[in-house]
């Protein structure tokens, strides 16, 4: 039973709460129509129905007003998505050109000759094994961006396909659905998610594309590679010639893609590679 | 002696016809409700493409682009992505070039995924529930599967008298409409309108 005197402060305390949630709710529903897709959406904080980052100034009373232009807007207005910073574009387009000929006479004719001479579940298997041997980059990689479950699927992807997979030969964690397709992580993305902007983008010479955020976090990728710290013979050169072996007609073929219908190859490829690595950050 | 019916006797015989009514009617508006979102719209698109290529293992790209072009042009609603791809260039057109523009950049980008695609091999398309964009615009994802890979897509889709149509594609995070833009902008600033047309009618040749 509520004591009489405190039955006379509850209903102005209702009436006030009333008042006052109307524009909570608001800020709440208005924030997916100005949410860009594949943003991460916020989630409720523990105990309260209301996502992260929405509060809204307590007093106010006012409406919230749509979005002046959003009725209005037409598609070739919209904002959609900011370049990538691209301050050495003269000397980035030059490395391009570069490329483009390495690629031309020298890796394409090899991607061919790698794809004539083994056979496509051989390349297969051998791509598994390396992919598997980078599972502890992906694993801190994830452990770091705080991704408990991803590092968990990781851990459980290496597990299986190094015991029942033959060392990686065969890639049985496809069998099971929570380890197919789990998103790779690497320390390029880590930075991201903590904060570190991508930076100028730059083109490396024969290595393509890439931010000054991922060239460390490629340092980083060298790293955490347990290879790298394996003193036998050449093993370290001779897994990394191997993997860009086997990867070479995969990243031929993305190359044509972006490539092959652009106007403008080099800001095919440069806008491409900024938007995937922002959207493998978001994920 | 004539015994008088009960009151209940002929709603009760008639109720089996009702729940039959009720039934079909429920029926038929889940099924309208059904049809109209964009994820039955897409995946009538998708058997469709792929039902006229079945079986057309010899077809080369240019003989594929006119098979599917019709059926494009229903699901994908080619002005707006050109619109959305030429940005603010696009009002520096006037209405013949737009048309032009509209056309020669659709031809692109269908012959961009014809040249791609291999009627022999198997697509598997999964789409997940819809996500309201604002504008009465929403977003599809999807896991494509095809050769081996799953590719993470988005169709961006929008209402119009004739249905859903897709005005944008995003594969793994890569919008089709701001590359394209991005690429538009440069040769916009560099030749002003008219290079843009230019660049694409030279693509096509």
């Amino acid at each position: 039973m509520i004591p009489s005197r405190f039955r006379r402060l509850l209903l102005p305390c209702v009436a006030l709460l009333y008042v006052l949630e109307p524009g909570l709710a608001e800020a709440a529903d208005s924030a997916p129509d100005n949410r860009v897709a594949g943003a991460r959406v916020a989630k409720p904080r523990r105990g309260s129905s209301r996502p992260f980052g929405t509060r809204t100034r307590r007093h106010s009373r006012k409406k919230a007003h749509p979005l002046p232009s959003a009725a209005v807007i037409t598609p070739e207005e919209e904002e959609i998505q900011p370049q990538a910073s691209d301050p050495l574009e003269r000397l980035n387009r030059g490395t391009f050109t570069f490329n483009h000929q390495v690629y031309r006479f020298l890796l394409k004719p090899l991607s061919r000759l790698t794809t004539f001479l083994v056979p496509e579940p051989v390349l297969d298997a051998v791509g598994n094994v390396f992919e598997n041997l980078k599972s502890p980059v992906r694993i801190s990689a994830s452990l770091l961006q705080g991704k408990g479950r991803r590092a968990a699927q990781e851990t459980g992807k290496l597990l299986v396909n190094s015991t029942v997979g033959l060392g990686g030969l065969w890639k049985a964690s496809d069998r099971f659905e929570r380890l197919k397709n789990v998103p790779e992580e690497d320390f390029g993305q880590t930075f991201g998610v903590w904060g570190v902007k991508p930076g100028p983008y730059l083109v490396l010479p024969v290595l393509g594309p890439r931010s000054v955020r991922d060239l460390v976090g490629m340092g980083a990728d060298v790293c955490a590679t347990p290879q790298t710290w394996v003193s036998a013979g050449n093993l370290n050169v001779w897994t990394t010639v191997g993997d860009n072996v086997q990867r070479n007609p995969e990243r031929m073929q993305t190359y044509d893609d972006a490539t092959k219908d652009a106007l403008d190859p080099y800001i095919a490829v440069r806008e491409a590679y900024s938007s995937y690595r922002t959207n493998a950050v978001a994920r | 002696m004539f015994r008088k019916p009960h009151v209940l006797s002929a709603p009760v015989a008639f109720l089996p016809a009702v729940a039959l009514v009720c039934t079909l009617s429920a029926w038929n508006v889940s099924a309208l409700a059904e049809a109209d979102t964009p994820e039955v719209t897409l995946k009538r698109g998708l058997a469709e493409l792929l039902g006229s290529v079945k079986g057309r293992n010899n077809a080369n790209p240019v003989e594929l682009a006119k098979r599917l072009r019709p059926i494009l042009e229903r699901f994908f609603n080619f002005e707006s992505l050109t619109r959305r791809a030429l940005g603010p260039g696009w009002k520096d057109l006037n209405p013949e070039q737009q048309k032009k523009a509209t056309q020669l950049f659709s031809e692109i980008i269908i012959r961009s995924y014809t040249s791609r695609f291999d009627p022999n091999s198997e697509v598997d398309v999964q789409f997940s529930r819809s996500v309201d964009m604002g504008n009465g615009r929403k977003e599809v994802p999807a896991v494509a599967r095809y050769q081996g890979n799953a590719v993470s897509v988005a169709y961006r889709v929008e209402p119009g008298p004739e249905g859903w149509r897709v005005y944008d594609v995003v594969i793994e995070g890569v919008s089709m409409a701001s590359n394209y833009r991005s690429q538009f902008d440069s040769i916009r600033q560099k030749g002003g309108p008219a290079a843009v047309l230019h660049a694409m009618e030279d693509k096509l040749k």
